[in-house]
């Protein structure tokens, strides 16, 4: 199902682009472009839809529209038309990062020290990431007293970029302290696009010289760049992708946004008539791994544990996806039934694989975890296989089946559907088969015996065992209690509306109703009856 | 005729009469041929037979009435005058019979012989003879005479009963009584040389009579006389074989028994002499000369063990010597001698005990007393010494730690537990199903805010014979906080999971918060807060030292420095690190002395001087082979009190009056439940058709009837349907246990082989499978004899050596025979289940999941009647299930002596309250 991109002149287009960008003078946002009309009329505070206007990044002030390159009308009779807006692509527009840094107010971090430091910073920075971000670093004093724990504390709104500088995309924020003899580092960042955020991580270190470096690394491990999808396959498993500053070649080929086997989570974003952000919907439970990728252009297969989960691009819905990095080294995974959320779902099975199962390869290497008291299970990182696969499985049925990486968040929470009432129900005809088999090898038992004694004359102790074969239950016994059983089962899912349970459940108990009609028959019974009175002598 | 009376005249001239005073008449055979025979015959048949077919023998009754009446008695009391010839009585008699075939053989008394003894062990039993003794000193030798012994006596009874009778008789009836008194009035013998012949003695002319008895015990007499003891022995064995109740038999059997002791005693066989003696004391008490001899006899012993110090043995045949005598000198000298040593002793003690050596002072009038209790003043001495350091010694046949196959903890480990830890939380009773706890720690525990909170203040005192010291909020909290963190080895998930924060609120208060609340926090919370230092030893307080302290003092003082502080830290709830080892508050009883056969645990926190009552000070338990060895070595007075007896024995003890006077017989609140757990592990043990086959195959009944009680269908212990006691809350109404049906089981064996066979789990028939038993001899033969059963219907089952000590960790078994208590099945249901000592939610990975849900629901119900219903709900699946086997619950027992008092009154362990137990002095219960 894969496709390939299409074969394009690359080199063209990435003429054209840099002149584009040229022309731009350090190129807009993007987005800009698109709401160029509303954003001339409104210098938005939105965060979400950020206009350059009043931009104040040192690195560059794009223009809000782009002037025609060359000159004015010769012809001053005929109405000039108005300049023709051109919107770069997304994969010419490089990111526009702000880095907020805290430093200790300690004596050991002076004037100096932090000059140097955001110098040192800057230009590691620029030599790793080159046109791929405009970026803008400053010393924050809002991250003061500059410490990992204020990090851990900010809201979301405090992770944000401020409001006067609204063309951001992602902001960073990087605490540096001293630690025992050592330094510690934190940082977090804040994507615009997808209105999340990464986890705060945090390094110590002994060596201040290694400082600028591991405060880059930190950086670069935060940032996650995104794509826009330009087209789903008709099968919706593969889609095709725009990537943002995917033309825009960092000099570091390992900060390039995307590589083959990365993974991105897709969301929509949901603008109203004036490309205003209204709404962003993670898809969940939905992965996309790119398969291949050509400069600012790449594919994805779809991984999700839904058919369908994306629809596409439409008018004013945006379908994007952004890189998945793990940050933590496991997440905490939270079952719970379906509308009991303060009931966690305990001691359920959950097993975790690299690959889905077939009906060639049962994947017999899985990892067998148990929900504990609180519903959580704990999905460790595996670097060999960032995509894992969970089955949960409750009895003999396979409750949920998603794909998950783990690592990306701290706690997962999964709703499952609430099969209590099915898993009481296999209990129970679980018992009753056995109490089945054990009758029905009774009765076996009890018949040879008789056989036995009646071919031998014994006609007394043919009647005591007659008489112990008469009192085992019989097949209308088993029949009322399946019944039973099922109908109180079947009740209680209807009542949580569960059809699926109540199908599971049907099934459950044809499969037994099968076994009594075919293995305890009352007609063998009788049978059996009638050869022993016949054989039997008359007095 | 003239003869006869002339050879009848000579002996008895000499008589008072004057005349003729016997009268013998002899008839010739050949006039009635019958006669001889059936008069001296004693079979009544022939007698019988006879009689009634001979007339003649009426004509010769008749000759005999006729000879009386010419005798003439002629007024009662008078006796025979004369012999003459009888006119004859019939026709039948024809002739006189002649002097030479009457005359009998007479001898003097001097001149007669007892008979050789080998005529009594090996001769012909008709060549015995009766001496009749004649007045005038003559005898003759007669057959056996009858009725015996005392045929003169009792024919003279008879002779006076009938005069008595006679009197105002008048026409036939006297004529009738005068016969009669004709035949009482003389004894009729036959010639033993020549039975035809019979011969009349007058009673008065017999002097007595001498029974060839009486011979035989005369010749056992002279037999002793001349000292050939072997031969009396033999002689008289047989006589005593053959009339046990003759007259005279008991004294010429003393007078055998103590010329047999004197003869040991001549040879140096004291003990043995000593014994003889003692048997001729119980025989007869005033023997001659019996003291004196026997006191020679235990002098030498005594004396001997004196030079040993062996006062036991000393004192134990001074006792012997003082049963049969106690004024003989040999008595007196050595109860001196005893006394003075034990009072030596007791002197020595005193002083250990003044320097504030209790346990020396006690072990010191211990030994006083062991030297000779008798001692005068000496329980006025011993009983304070004693009680100031009160021991318990408890017969066992286990220690804790000894090496067994079984993966749980033995009674052993268990009694071990108990002494060297205290738990924040403890059984106190358990009465209709459910168990009542207690703290010793706490004054009250009160739940708020509908349970979610619950806010625990401490006791600030503790009574002086408490173990456990005064601790403050913080160990306790560290004790939850430890349980609450995965990393730690004690993490309790369960408890972690109701548990959402604790805030100490002040040094003896403090507070826990619950995220969920649990129906059972006591029995959740049974962790060891105290716990005893292992082999370190805290020194007693001293007398010096406690001086000093008040009464009421709570503080341990100490006699070393060094320890004071670590005295009064303990006291004072702190922990004492380093000497320790682990950071626990000390108390409890710690283990101060192991040893092959002894273990001893001491208070680690001793009670204080100046108290009016002490306490239990110190446990020593002795290994004992087996529960029979130390039921003797508590009869022996070893040991005062033995835990886990048999229930054969324990009716042994109810059914002997002297010891249930002694010892009381403590049936403990719960019975202990035992049942075949299965190794989750097992793919073939997944097949409930070949668990339910295990369940009919084994005649449970039989077993316990046989082989655990003894007894049939006996109180003692029954079958069980669940892992619970019958008496428990938990349980289900209806759940009876499954019966013994081998052919069910055959036929389900054969089911599980086809079911497990399509699911290729297995390949043709069952594999062998192993169980795990624990090490306790008894429960080992009930295992050995559920393997036979399943064995006899097709499942091949081995018991897994008890030596095999790694077999359960390599996962080398099938089945596991388990004993446990289950008291709150409600928190230990899971556990129970899984085989670990936590409720963890990884281990009911193996468990199915419709059962693994319901465990998980017991355990989140909040509601105590809620979890009720549900844990009788599992109880009826488990049944369902079989995923257990229960087998069957045993009650259980203490013995103890009857001066130890404090016990519980329903105990559910035999140290339950033990710190409260006090021994009262007894000599008795020394061992002495």
């Amino acid at each position: 199902m894969n496709r390939s991109l299409p074969k394009r002149p690359q080199r063209m287009t990435f003429l054209v682009s840099l002149c584009l960008m040229l022309l731009l003078s350090g190129g807009s946002d993007w987005r800009e472009d698109a709401v160029a009309d509303d954003v001339t009329k409104s210098p938005s505070s939105n965060a979400t839809a950020p206009s350059s206007s009043g931009a104040t990044t040192p690195a560059a002030a794009p223009a809000a529209t782009a002037a025609p390159a060359s000159g004015t009308s010769t012809d001053d009779n005929k109405p000039k038309p108005p300049p023709k807006v051109v919107r770069p692509t997304i994969d010419v527009v490089p990111y526009q990062i702000l880095v907020d840094i805290g430093i200790s107010r300690t004596p050991e971090f002076g004037e100096r020290f932090r000059e140097r430091f955001l110098t040192d910073l800057t230009a590691r920075i620029e030599s790793r990431v080159g046109p791929l971000w405009q970026m803008t670093l400053r010393e924050s004093e809002d991250l003061q007293p500059a410490s990992s724990l204020l990090l851990q504390d900010l809201s979301d709104e405090q992770r944000r970029p401020p409001v006067n500088l609204p063309e951001i995309d992602q902001s960073y924020q990087l605490t540096l302290e001293r630690d025992g003899g050592g330094y510690r580092l934190a940082c977090q960042s804040w994507d615009v696009n997808s209105q999340t955020s990464t986890p705060m991580v945090s390094r110590t270190l002994y060596e201040p010289r290694q400082l600028a470096d591991v405060a880059v690394e930190m950086l670069l491990s935060h940032f996650r760049p995104i794509a826009q999808i330009d087209t789903v396959s008709e099968d919706g498993k593969t889609v095709e992708f725009r990537i943002r500053g995917g033309e825009l070649m960092p000099p570091d080929v390992a900060v390039a946004p995307f590589r083959v086997g990365d993974y991105l989570s897709p969301y929509y974003r949901y603008l109203d008539r004036k490309q205003q952000l209204q709404q962003i919907v993670h898809v969940g439970w939905t992965y996309l791994e790119v398969t291949e990728v050509n400069r600012g252009r790449m594919l994805a297969n779809v991984i999700s544990t839904f058919r369908s989960p994306l629809a596409g691009n439409r008018r004013r819905v945006e379908l994007m996806g952004i890189a998945v990095k793990p940050q933590f080294q496991e997440t905490t995974l939270v079952i719970y039934p379906r509308k009991e959320r303060d009931n966690p779902l305990a001691g359920a099975r959950v097993d975790v694989t690299d690959r889905r199962p077939t009906k060639e390869d049962a994947v017999p290497d899985r990892l067998t975890l148990l929900t504990d008291r609180r519903g959580q299970v704990q999905l460790p990182v595996d670097p060999g296989h960032l995509l894992r696969y969970l089955y949960i499985i409750s009895g003999t049925t396979v409750l949920a089946q998603v794909p998950f990486i783990p690592g990306t968040d701290a706690r997962v929470e999964l709703e499952i559907p609430n099969d209590a009432a099915r898993l009481t129900a296999e209990g129970q005809v679980e018992l009753l088969e056995a109490e089945l088999i054990e009758t029905v090898a009774r009765r076996a038992v009890l018949m040879a015996r008789i056989r036995g004694l009646s071919n031998n004359d014994k006609w007394t102790e043919v009647d005591t065992l007659m008489e112990e074969l008469g009192g085992l239950p019989l097949k209308k016994s088993f029949d009322v209690r399946l019944r039973a059983i099922q109908q109180t089962a079947v009740a209680i899912a209807q009542g949580n509306k569960d059809r699926v349970a109540v199908s599971r459940i049907n099934k459950l108990c044809g499969a037994l109703q099968e076994h009594i009609d075919k293995h305890l028959t009352d007609e063998k019974l009788n049978d059996f009856k009638a050869e022993m009175r016949q054989i039997r002598p008359k007095p | 005729m003239c003869r006869v009376l002339a050879w009848l005249r000579g002996p008895f001239a000499s008589s008072s009469t004057g005349c003729c005073t016997a009268f013998v008449r002899v008839v010739s055979v050949g006039v009635v041929p019958s006669f001889p025979h059936f008069l001296f015959c004693r079979d009544p048949n022939v007698f019988d037979n006879s009689y009634k077919s001979s007339v003649q023998t009426i004509g010769l009754l008749f000759w005999f009435v006729a000879s009386l009446y010419f005798c003439a008695i002629p007024e009662h009391g008078r006796t025979a005058l004369w012999a003459d010839d009888p006119p004859p009585t019939d026709g039948t008699t024809t002739g006189e019979p002649t002097p030479e075939e009457t005359a009998p053989a007479i001898k003097t008394l001097a001149e007669m012989e007892v008979p050789p003894a080998e005529l009594f062990l090996t001769g012909d039993v008709s060549l015995y003879r009766d001496w009749v003794i004649l007045k005038s000193m003559q005898v003759l030798e007669v057959f056996p005479m009858s009725p015996r012994p005392r045929t003169l006596e009792t024919r003279t009874q008879e002779y006076e009963a009938k005069i008595e009778a006679g009197r105002k008789l008048t026409g036939e009836k006297l004529q009738t009584w005068r016969a009669e008194m004709a035949v009482i009035k003389q004894f009729e013998f036959l010639d033993t040389t020549d039975p035809s012949k019979k011969f009349f003695i007058d009673l008065e002319e017999v002097e007595k009579f001498v029974h060839h008895e009486d011979l035989w015990l005369q010749r056992v007499e002279l037999l002793l006389k001349e000292k050939n003891l072997d031969l009396a022995f033999e002689l008289v064995t047989k006589f005593e074989r053959t009339q046990p109740d003759w007259p005279g038999l008991k004294e010429t059997k003393d007078k055998l028994l103590f010329a047999d002791g004197s003869a040991r005693l001549e040879a140096g066989e004291l003990e043995p002499a000593l014994m003889v003696f003692e048997e001729v004391f119980r025989s007869r008490k005033d023997f001659p000369n019996l003291g004196a001899t026997a006191g020679r006899a235990a002098d030498g012993i005594i004396t001997e063990a004196l030079a040993a110090d062996d006062f036991r043995k000393a004192r134990f045949f001074l006792d012997r010597l003082g049963v049969i005598t106690t004024t003989d000198p040999v008595f007196q000298k050595h109860s001196a001698t005893l006394s003075k040593r034990a009072i030596a002793v007791l002197d020595e003690a005193r002083q250990l005990s003044v320097a504030g050596k209790h346990a020396e002072a006690a072990d010191l009038a211990d030994r006083a007393a062991r030297i000779w209790p008798e001692t005068p003043n000496l329980k006025g001495q011993y009983t304070p010494l004693v009680e100031r350091y009160q021991r318990v010694r408890v017969g066992v046949d286990r220690f804790p730690g000894e090496p067994t196959a079984y993966p749980f903890a033995t009674d052993a480990d268990e009694r071990h537990q108990r002494l060297t830890e205290i738990s924040l939380f403890e059984i106190r009773d358990f009465r209709d199903g459910y168990p009542r706890m207690r703290s010793r720690f706490l004054d009250e525990w009160i739940p708020e805010d509908l349970g979610r909170t619950m806010r625990f203040t401490l006791r600030r005192t503790r009574q002086p014979w408490e173990t456990q010291p005064v601790i403050q909020s913080w160990p306790i909290v560290k004790r939850i906080a430890e349980r609450l963190r995965p990393e730690h080895p004690d993490y309790d998930e369960r408890l972690a999971s109701y548990i959402a924060g604790i805030s100490i609120d002040s040094p003896f208060e403090f507070t826990v918060r619950f995220r969920r609340v649990p129906s059972r926090l006591e029995t959740l919370a049974l962790m060891t807060v105290v716990k005893a230092p292992e082999n370190e030893v805290v020194p007693v307080p001293s007398a010096a030292d406690s001086a000093e302290a008040p009464a009421s003092s709570t503080v341990a003082s100490t006699t070393v420095a060094s320890a004071t502080d670590e005295g009064a830290a303990v006291a004072a709830g702190t922990e004492v690190d380093g000497s320790f080892g682990e950071s626990y508050p000390a108390g409890g009883f710690r283990r101060i002395e192991s040893s092959d056969t002894v273990q001893v645990y001491q208070r680690v926190i001793a009670e204080p001087e100046q108290l009016r009552d002490y306490h239990v000070a110190e446990i020593q338990e002795r290994k004992y082979l087996n529960a029979e060895a130390a039921l003797h070595g508590l009869r022996a007075g070893e040991v005062c009190m033995l835990p886990g007896l048999p229930a054969w024995i324990i009716r042994r003890i109810e059914s002997d009056k002297l010891m249930k006077e002694q010892y009381f017989i403590q049936k403990h609140a719960v019975p202990a439940t035992h049942m075949v757990l299965f190794n989750p592990t097992k793919k073939v043990l997944k097949s409930r058709e070949l668990r339910r086959a295990l369940v009919y195959g084994l005649d449970r009944q039989g077993i316990l009837d046989n082989i655990l009680l003894r007894e049939p269908a006996g109180s003692q212990g029954r079958v069980a349907s669940g892992p619970f006691p019958h008496n428990s809350y938990a349980h289900g109404t209806g759940i009876e246990p499954r019966p013994f049906d081998p052919y069910a089981s055959l036929a389900l064996g054969l089911a599980a082989r086809n079911s497990l066979g399509a699911n290729k789990v297995i390949d043709g028939d069952l594999p062998r499978l192993r169980m795990i038993a624990p090490p306790d001899p008894v429960l080992r033969a009930a295992a050995q004899a559920m393997c036979k059963q399943w064995f006899r219907v097709g499942i091949d089952v081995e018991l897994v050596p008890d030596d095999e000590l790694t077999a359960f960790q390599d996962g080398k078994w099938d089945l596991l025979y388990r004993e446990t208590h289950v008291v709150d099945p409600i928190t230990e249901l899971w556990p129970l289940m899984t085989m670990q000592s936590t409720a963890r939610i990884d281990d009911l990975m193996t468990i199915p999941d419709w059962l693994k849900q319901e465990l998980v629901d017991l355990d989140r119900t909040a509601d105590p009647s809620r979890a009720v219903e549900r844990v009788r709900k599992l109880h009826r699946f488990l049944w369902e299930e079989v995923a257990i086997i229960p087998l069957w619950e045993l009650e259980e027992y203490t013995v103890y002596r009857k001066n130890i008092q404090g016990m519980s009154a329903h105990p559910v362990h035999s140290y339950d309250n033990l710190d409260n137990w006090v021994r009262s002095a007894s000599l008795q219960a020394t061992g002495l």
